[in-house]
Parts: C-alpha cells; sequence; structure tokens
C-alpha cells in the first residue's frame, strides 16, 4: 500500500472519522478494487464499490490487523458485494467481454510480439472477465490485487488447491483461445 | 488443442507479473503480455462517485466513533448492549420472584402487600393482605377451640401465651375474631355462621398447629366440619 502515513496512523485516524485518513485509504484501494468489479460487471461496478466502501466504513472499528490484512479484508468485501449482486439478480454475468470491445482491442499485427504491445487493459481485462465466473475471479484478484492463492482462497471461500486447480483452468483457457486466435489471423493474413 | 505444459511457479510468475514475455516459455508469451496489461497503470480518468464516497464513508464513521457516542463506538458494543439487556432482564426477574417471596410471607410494607396482593390475586395466586392473619386457615370449630383456650387464661403471661402468634391474631388488626364466633353453635352442630359442615373456612391463625385437635368444645370436632386441624396447643398451653 503507498499511504504516505504509517498503515496504523493512518488506520487509526480513519476510526475517528477524519477525512484525510479515509480518502488516503480510498485513494490508494479504490482503483484495484474498481477495476476488479469494473472487469465483471461493467455497469454495475461503481455501485458495488461505493457499497463496499460504505461496509468498510461500518466494520473499520472491529477491524483488527496489518495492512496485508487490510487489503485483503476490502477485497473481501467488495467480492462479496458482487456475489450477492450476482445472486440478487439471478444472472451470472450481464456483460461479459463485449466482442466489440474485443474486436476493436484486439491485435491487428503480423506478428505476436506486435500484436500483443498493442493490448489494452480494458481488453485485457475483457478477455479474462471472459473467462468463466469462478476462474475469472481468480484471475483477477490475483493479477489485480497482487494475492497469493491462499489470499484469493480466504477471500473467495475457497481452499488454496481450489484456487490452483481455477487458475490453472483459468491460465490454460487462454493460452489455448491467444493461441487459436493468433492461428486464426496468420490464416487470414495468408490469404 | 492439447495443453501447454505450465508448472506451478510460472503459473505463479504469470499471475503476478514479474514474467517478462520474452523469459516465458513457449505458448505463454501472449499470455504472459496480457496479464501484464491487465495489471497495468490505472486510468486516471474518472472515479465519478470519489467524493461522495468518502463523504459517505466519514459520516459513517463520526456517528460510530466513540466522540460521537454512536453504536459502534468500539468494538464489541452490539456485545455489550446484549450483555446490559440480560443484566436488566435478570435484575427485573430476581426483584419479581423476591417481590412475591415477601409477599406470601406478609413481610412487604403494608401498602406494597396489599398492592401485590391485588396484583397477583388477578393471576390467581392468593396472597395475604397486610392486615390479614398470618398461617394457614383454621375451621370455625378450631377459631372456637382457641377462642376458649384464650378465654380460659390457661398460660398467661409466663406460660407464654401471649406471646404466641395465634393468640396475638385472635386480637389481631381485623378485630377480635372470638368475637365473630359462635361458641353455641359451634359446639352444638358445628354450623356456626359460615362455618357449615361444607362451609367455608375462616382462616384462623395455626402457627405453632402441631396438635391432636382435641378442642375443649369437644362437638365441635365430631358434629362440626369434623376434620378440625389441632390448635396450637404446644404454644397455648406450655
Amino acid at each position: 500500500m503507498a499511504l504516505g502515513e504509517p498503515f496504523e496512523t493512518v488506520l487509526a485516524a480513519a476510526r475517528t472519522g477524519a477525512q484525510w485518513a479515509v480518502a488516503e485509504m480510498y485513494r490508494d484501494l479504490h482503483p484495484s478494487v474498481l477495476r476488479y468489479l469494473q472487469a465483471q460487471e461493467p455497469a454495475e461496478a461503481e455501485d458495488l464499490a461505493a457499497e463496499a466502501w460504505i461496509d468498510v466504513a461500518k466494520g473499520l472499528a472491529r477491524f483488527e490487523g496489518d495492512e496485508t490484512h487490510f487489503r485483503r479484508w476490502v477485497f473481501t468485501i467488495a467480492h462479496r458485494r458482487l456475489v450477492d449482486w450476482r445472486r440478487r439478480t439471478i444472472r451470472r454475468r450481464t456483460s461479459p467481454a463485449p466482442p466489440d470491445a474485443l474486436a476493436e482491442h484486439s491485435p491487428s499485427g503480423d506478428t505476436e510480439a506486435e500484436a500483443m504491445a498493442n493490448i489494452s487493459t480494458q481488453a485485457a481485462l475483457a478477455r479474462i472477465a471472459a473467462l468463466p465466473a469462478d476462474q475469472a475471479q481468480v484471475v483477477l484478484l490475483r493479477v489485480l490485487g497482487g494475492f497469493s492463492a491462499s489470499e484469493v482462497g480466504a477471500i473467495m471461500g475457497r481452499r488454496p488447491g481450489s484456487v490452483r486447480v481455477l487458475q490453472h483452468r483459468a491460465l490454460q483457457r487462454l493460452a489455448r483461445d491467444l493461441s487459436s486466435e493468433l492461428v486464426t489471423r496468420q490464416a487470414r493474413g495468408a490469404m | 488443442m492439447d495443453k501447454i505444459p505450465l508448472d506451478r511457479q510460472t503459473a505463479d510468475r504469470l499471475l503476478a507479473g514479474t514474467l517478462d514475455p520474452d523469459d516465458a516459455p513457449p505458448g505463454w508469451a501472449r499470455v504472459a503480455s496480457l496479464l501484464q496489461a491487465a495489471a497495468g497503470p490505472v486510468d486516471p480518468v474518472g472515479f465519478p462517485h470519489d467524493e461522495s464516497t468518502v463523504a459517505a464513508m466519514v459520516t459513517e464513521l463520526t456517528e460510530r466513533s466513540p466522540a460521537s457516542g454512536g453504536v459502534g463506538s468500539r468494538p464489541g458494543s452490539r456485545r455489550s448492549r446484549w450483555w446490559r439487556a440480560k443484566l436488566v432482564a435478570v435484575a427485573v426477574g430476581c426483584t419479581l420472584v423476591a417481590t412475591t417471596g415477601l409477599a406470601f410471607a406478609g413481610a412487604l410494607p403494608a401498602p406494597a402487600q396489599d398492592a401485590v396482593s391485588t396484583v397477583l390475586a388477578k393471576i390467581g395466586i392468593s396472597v395475604p393482605r397486610h392486615n390479614a392473619p398470618a398461617g394457614p386457615e383454621v375451621p370455625g370449630p378450631s377459631l372456637n377451640g382457641l377462642c376458649q383456650a384464650s378465654d380460659s387464661g390457661q398460660g398467661g403471661t409466663h406460660g407464654n401465651r401471649d406471646d404466641a402468634v395465634p393468640f396475638q391474631n385472635l386480637q389481631g388488626g381485623a378485630g377480635d375474631l372470638c368475637s365473630t364466633a359462635t361458641p353455641g353453635n359451634a359446639g352444638g352442630n358445628g354450623n356456626a355462621p359460615g362455618q357449615g359442615k361444607h362451609g367455608p373456612a375462616v382462616p384462623t391463625p395455626n402457627v405453632g398447629g402441631s396438635g391432636t385437635g382435641n378442642d375443649t368444645s369437644g362437638d365441635a370436632s365430631s358434629n362440626g366440619s369434623g376434620n378440625a386441624p389441632s390448635h396450637p396447643r404446644s404454644s397455648a398451653d406450655d
């Protein structure tokens, strides 16, 4: 975490409602949290993130732990908000990887290196979000949150072994899709 | 398409964004690029709810801070409230039990005794009023016997008769009970007013009642209720 003050100082001040401390916590973690939610529910991400932060404020007095725990705790709350929202709306995925957006950001060069150099963050997140929901969550938490498999398991309520299985499947699927996509483009270019 | 071999360490490096695409094993360079792009720098444009969310958080925290005395002023405040509620409930319960017990013993102050008696009477529990004689009810014939024993002067001061509760109650706050008893009727056929064979008993003190029921009136036990409890000879006649 890139907090200017020691985490304990920021945490203690935030508990009293000091705006500078709350803002510092928010600025530090919100981009990652929002990106995690946006990748999966673009239309609802901001509302879900806001709900998650209000929950953080409600529970801050009871929070115990260091900066690492705090980061994991915030992501856990965000993840639960996402899961709850999906349960309420009874749909698994409202906005999976938008095909147009993927095409727009897809590699267009002849070589693999050239193609991947142009991929944007948004297109990369869309590609990950196109994975099955639990696989996408594992990859996003690891990539965006910087969590280990054990920490992701704690956030998602899964065992570390289960997380490793999911991440392995996710990576294999990404490799397969990207590879087949490249083969298709090379075939089109040869025609 | 066959799976591309991937060991655990490489997978961790891929997901941590620390595996450069140029150093990636065959088949994983594109995935490495994709994951690095996903973890790329945050677009600074647009966090429209920044200020409002932070303000809402500050409001929430201020309301819960100790200085404001909010409900979440300290960890475990919910548990403290629960314990307070339990303590109050236990205290109220104990007070009720103690009051009822004192009322049964007739040990409450007169107004409280009357009030508790009235309240408990409404739910079918009989508790004596403050001026009611203590002790179990005694049928009429025994009352007559007790009155005769009292009138006979046996025991007296030195016999502790005057200290005996039953004799004190004969002259108690409800008036002279012996004046309401009718020895003639009681001794004759046991039909003293309100004391018929199966009629209601007249409440009479019988604190020390452990005698044999041999009333001096004689007929009271044979022609009265026939099951008159003993009068307190043990304390009256000693």
